[in-house]
């Protein structure tokens, strides 16, 4: 692990991490790039890292979902979702971030399964297309299973398509280039045509991975998700990530982030993403 | 009554009412989007198309005059398909789609954590989910496929002016929120821009509402049947879990409100009658339906205060939430007993004239007439007033008496008037929903003629601005009744506005315009406000008033400041004699006759509050004197967690209930008087509601009022040594003792200018000062620094400030706590 959280600066050094990007790519979406050498030069697919948006902010995880080893450079997808990401959505180039720690979290398991199958959503989209490039450099034939509500909601799909054997693009209400329909649902209709699918990876909101894991739980296929409940610290001090996977408690920030989605306790899951939703609405309107 | 066939059945309907009002007079739910029942119909949306036997196509409900024997169907297959084409289009530039998910419910769930989203892409990240009108609509139409996918607009979410966010992504193009801006606040910010396909809600060249000099009423919030306009204060909160019906706590409208409660805390205000059932809220268990009493005075309308600046004053952290006692220089939280015992022990000391209480007008009747009868019974002081803002003039004993006898004309009247005379108020800050009736009887063609010092904005819209110097009001209405005596042959007035006469006179020409119009325009209501009662004049004024208004048979209609100055004056919390007001105790605590204070909601800024040997304070928040020097600071409850009455200006008693439980430890005013007479030993305290203390009032004899020895008032004439009046106006941005500007976030940006001083060009020219220099503005009694502004709608030596009372002014001090006006000189700052 390596840890760009620097509260003195050496002499004519600002402290933290420069933004080098800040873009919103969709409604709610933004990706952030920022220089982390020291980072970019280790992160594997399924890692993640915690930052803070200034020194008075929470800490806060997100998964890398781009990264320049020679440049030096980290781009994560953020949705903004609360006090903490509307911090960060507003920051610009230029500015920095006190906190930038990773690579956190264990990478997602890389080797050639034969064909793997992708699924995304919201800032999934992002978080899962490392894992997209890895396998198909590994072999695989990749199949990048695309949702959103709507096609204004999608962003990256060249970025798909350049790396996936195929992409199959769904949208709730039809929009072009989108299949009409959920992504869980054309994911339940692909395994019914009975095409031999090796492994299933999911990455998106809680629900989606949760209907994800609905829809594959018949079929054999091992499916992994990449959890995200409350985490603190990320290194497995607080606890306050913990899951229960096959009925043993995990820690989402040491153990995972990725699970096997046929063994998550996923009422828990969701029980424990709650606890703070009243000083959460209270934080952001006084923000 | 004449009757019309609904769906086959003959039904009765009031004559002049649409075909909408019709079925809906009958129970029958046509469905509609761009209705309003305070907006005029445009028939924009097309929901509410019917057939009506005789006429060609389906036209809307709520455009077709209801007929008697008029044959009319509201649901028949076609007008079923038709409503679901109809709302489709509107839905296609809508994120709609959890509208028509089926997953919807289940994903409700699990998406409740992320709905605080910066931009809303669906209901589970909208603010309105729950409550939003196309919600209810999809149901009620029976939409449950799309054929369209949505066109998203893409246009970024507006979030830099104050108050709520406007994300037209959401719009559906109703046209709500500009007709009630256009039509019923008649301020007009918000028009449609652009064309056809790239028509948008917006401002005047797609400014900030800010820089459009918006009123922030929130009225076009309060109408959108969507999430596309919404308070940032109680964004995230949801559906509030009841609504309870209240009184507006700063001005004297009075408005009615609904106060949103969710968890025990106020969450959310809407003026009564502005939220549609609809909305699925009015119709909730416990819910305003269950208090409403006819039609509110304000219409479904409140101003920025009351829409805006409630929820951060019940819940601001910094709000005083348990009793507090010095010790060891500090104030520290202590029990109600504590305190009550340290009270007990110290105020015996201090019976007789040596102990003075200070009471807000902002106090409901029954804690003003508890904390006066402790003050004159137990402590048996004569010390009490309030600063209704009565300034320090010889016949304050017959002013007092004079505004008790007050009786308004309703404020409604002012819409039925052909012409209305404003003297000495601003009632866009004041009052900010009379002056919208002001606007809708101009707009009706009621002719307005405003007696104001400087070329006021209001005066700017007046059909005749009588200039008049401060404190001549009186000489001025004469002159004007003198001329309506003369004005006998009716005839078309003029519309051309009078310019500023050289020194400030008013001209012979504008008054007789005055009487013209007064003379062709009737029935006429007369508004006054604190330029009149807070002048040194103001007895003289207020008969030349009622004299005017008996010679035109108007209304009269008294804009007092505060919420229950009415009643404050009524409860006996009020000075009768010169010695014991405002400005007598404060002569009394600097030369140190007074040596124990009562503050109950009022802070008077001075230092000499050092010299008390105890001061008490009860209320809301610390100012920084009270943390300085105060003794004891006890806890009150605010308006949403007490019950009691507003007297508002027309007279009426309001009742209001406790919304909420106690916020802390916080206690009535009432019951702290009654519970400090009872730690003295006192008989008589023994209430156990504000209804007791009602029923104890009512039943009062009025104190009697003093008899001052009359003299003539002395006029303000300019000195040599201070040859400016300098007009000060109050804001309206305080409550109790505090400024709203500092607790309420956004507040600060509207219209609270208080670093600036206006002068006249010629007066600028003459000291050499410059728009934007730094002046010092210095009264006998102290100085201020201001900003100078030139203002060509000021004549020469007079200037112009806004001043927030609760901030105090360093040119007040020890002297005329209410006045408007005071003689200063002005210099340049050079350094």
């Amino acid at each position: 692990m390596e840890t760009h959280e620097c509260k003195t600066t050496t002499a004519g050094h600002p402290a933290g991490v420069e933004i080098l990007e800040q873009r919103m790519l969709v409604p709610n979406v933004n990706v952030l790039t920022v220089r982390a050498p020291a980072i970019a030069r280790k992160i594997q697919p399924g890692q993640f890292i915690i930052l803070r948006a200034d020194e008075r902010a929470e800490r806060m995880p997100l998964t890398v979902s781009d990264w320049d080893r020679e440049a030096g450079t980290v781009s994560c997808v953020f949705m903004q979702v609360g006090t903490s990401t509307q911090k960060l959505g507003v920051l610009e180039p230029g500015d920095r971030l006190p906190t930038f720690v990773g690579p956190l979290g264990h990478p997602l398991e890389m080797a050639n399964f034969g064909t793997v199958v992708l699924t995304s959503g919201c800032y999934g989209i992002g978080a899962l297309y490392p894992a997209a490039r890895r396998l198909r450099e590994l072999g695989n034939h990749v199949i990048g299973m695309v949702e959103a509500r709507s096609n204004f909601l999608l962003y990256w799909v060249e970025k798909y398509r350049s790396v996936c054997n195929e992409v199959i693009i769904s949208t709730f209400d039809g929009s072009k280039p989108g299949k009409k329909g959920e992504g869980p649902v054309h994911l339940s209709d692909l395994l019914a045509t009975g095409r031999k699918i090796d492994r299933i990876i999911g990455v998106g909101c809680t629900f989606m991975m949760y209907e994800t894991a609905r829809s594959t739980r018949n079929s054999g296929v091992k499916t992994i998700v990449s959890l995200n409940p409350i985490m603190i610290d990320g290194t497995g001090m607080c606890g306050a990530c913990r899951v229960v996977v096959g009925g043993e408690t995990k820690f989402a920030c040491v153990d995972g982030p990725d699970f096997d989605a046929h063994q998550i306790d996923w009422e828990l899951l969701l029980s424990r993403r709650k606890p703070y939703m009243e000083a959460e609405a209270v934080s952001i309107e006084n923000w | 009554m004449p009757t019309i066939t609904l769906n086959n059945l003959s039904v009765p309907f009031t004559p002049g009412s649409s075909v909408l009002e019709a079925a809906r007079q009958n129970g029958v739910r046509i469905p509609t989007l761009c209705y309003h029942p305070i907006l005029k119909s445009v028939g924009a949306c097309r929901l509410c198309v019917v057939e009506v036997d005789g006429l060609r196509g389906f036209p809307t409900a709520c455009t077709t005059p209801a007929a008697d024997g008029m044959v009319v169907r509201t649901d028949t297959p076609a007008l079923r398909s038709l409503r679901r084409e109809v709302l489709s289009l509107i839905l296609s530039e809508h994120p709609y789609t959890c509208l028509v998910c089926d997953r919807h419910d289940r994903c409700a769930e699990w998406q409740v954590t992320i709905r605080k989203a910066a931009v809303t892409t669906g209901c589970e990240n909208c603010p309105k989910n729950g409550q939003c009108e196309l919600q209810t609509l999809v149901d009620e139409v029976g939409l449950s496929l799309m054929p369209y996918s949505i066109s998203y607009r893409g246009l970024p979410v507006e979030k830099k002016d104050p108050f709520f966010d406007r994300d037209y992504n959401l719009c559906i193009l109703c046209g709500r929120c500009v007709r009630v801006c256009q039509d019923v606040r008649r301020t007009g910010t918000l028009a449609f821009i652009q064309r056809g396909s790239q028509t948008l809600v917006g401002t005047a060249f797609d400014k900030s509402h800010l820089e459009v000099d918006c009123e922030f009423c929130g009225s076009c919030v309060d109408v959108c049947p969507t999430g596309a306009l919404y308070d940032k204060r109680s964004k995230w909160e949801g559906v509030p879990e009841t609504t309870a019906r209240t009184v507006c706590p700063y001005c004297s409208v009075g408005c009615e409100l609904d106060l949103w409660i969710k968890r025990g805390k106020v969450v959310g205000v809407r003026p009564a009658g502005a939220v549609l059932p609809t909305g699925g809220l009015l119709t909730a268990p416990g819910g305003a339906a269950a208090n409403t009493d006819g039609a509110p005075r304000n219409n479904g309308m409140a101003c920025v205060r009351g829409r805006f600046g409630l929820v951060e004053m019940v819940h601001a952290p910094d709000r005083v939430r348990h009793p507090m006692l010095r010790k060891g220089g500090r104030l520290i939280e202590t029990s109600w007993e504590d305190a009550l015992a340290f009270l007990a022990e110290k105020l015996p000391a201090y019976r007789g004239e040596s102990f003075a209480l200070l009471a807000s007008p902002h106090l409901t009747s029954e804690s003003a007439y508890a904390l006066q009868k402790f003050a004159r019974q137990v402590m048996g002081s004569g010390n009490v007033d309030s600063p209704t803002a009565l300034p320090r003039i010889p016949r304050i004993g017959e002013l007092v008496d004079r505004l008790r006898a007050e009786r308004s004309a309703p404020l409604r009247s002012l819409l039925d008037a052909r012409s209305i005379v404003v003297i000495g108020a601003n009632p866009r800050l004041s009052h900010p929903v009379a002056a919208v009736y002001i606007r809708q009887a101009q707009a009706a063609g009621a002719r307005l003629i405003v007696v104001d010092p400087r070329r006021s904005e209001l005066a700017k819209r007046a059909d005749v601005w009588l200039p008049v110097k401060p404190g001549a009001d009186a000489a001025l209405l004469q002159e004007l009744r003198q001329a309506l005596a003369r004005e006998t042959i009716p005839g078309e007035p003029s519309n051309e506005q009078h310019a500023l006469p050289q020194g400030g006179a008013p001209q012979g020409g504008a008054v007789a315009q005055a009487a013209h119009c007064l003379k062709t325009a009737s029935p006429c209501v007369i508004l006054y406000g604190s330029g009149v009662t807070h002048s040194l004049a103001a007895v003289e004024t207020l008969d030349a008033i009622h004299d005017l208004a008996g010679d035109l048979q108007a209304g009269v209609i008294p804009l007092f400041g505060a919420a229950n100055t009415l009643g404050v004056l009524d409860a006996g919390a009020v000075a009768v004699d010169e010695k014991q007001n405002y400005a007598g105790i404060v002569q009394g605590i600097a030369n140190g006759e007074i040596k124990a204070l009562y503050l109950a909601g009022e802070m008077p800024a001075l230092d000499e509050l050092m010299k008390l040997e105890l001061l008490i304070v009860q209320d809301h928040f610390l100012s920084p004197n009270v943390a300085e020097y105060a003794h004891a600071v006890l806890p009150a409850a605010s308006f949403a967690e007490v019950s009691g009455t507003l007297v508002n200006f027309e007279g009426r008693a309001q009742h209001f209930a406790p919304a909420i439980p106690p916020v802390g430890d916080t206690r009535p005013d009432w019951w702290i008087a009654a519970a400090l007479a009872r730690a003295l030993g006192a008989d008589g305290f023994t209430y156990s509601s504000a209804a007791d203390v009602w029923q104890e009032l009512d039943e009062q004899e009025r104190p009697p009022v003093g008899q001052a020895a009359s003299r003539p008032p002395s006029a303000l004439d300019s000195q040599a040594d201070y040859p400016f009046t300098l007009l000060l106006e109050r804001n309206a941005y305080a409550y109790r003792s505090s400024a709203l500007t500092d607790h309420i976030k956004g507040m600060e940006l509207c219209k609270a200018d208080e670093e600036s001083l206006y002068l006249s060009v010629e007066d600028a020219r003459r000291l050499a000062v410059a728009e934007g220099d730094l002046v010092q503005a210095t009264s006998p009694a102290g100085s201020a620094t201001f900003l100078a502004h030139l203002s060509a709608d000021l004549p020469a030596t007079l200037a112009y400030a806004s001043i927030n009372p609760a901030h105090g002014s360093q040119l007040f001090v020890g002297m005329l706590p209410g006045s408007k006006v005071c003689l200063v000189k002005i210099d340049k700052v050079t350094s």
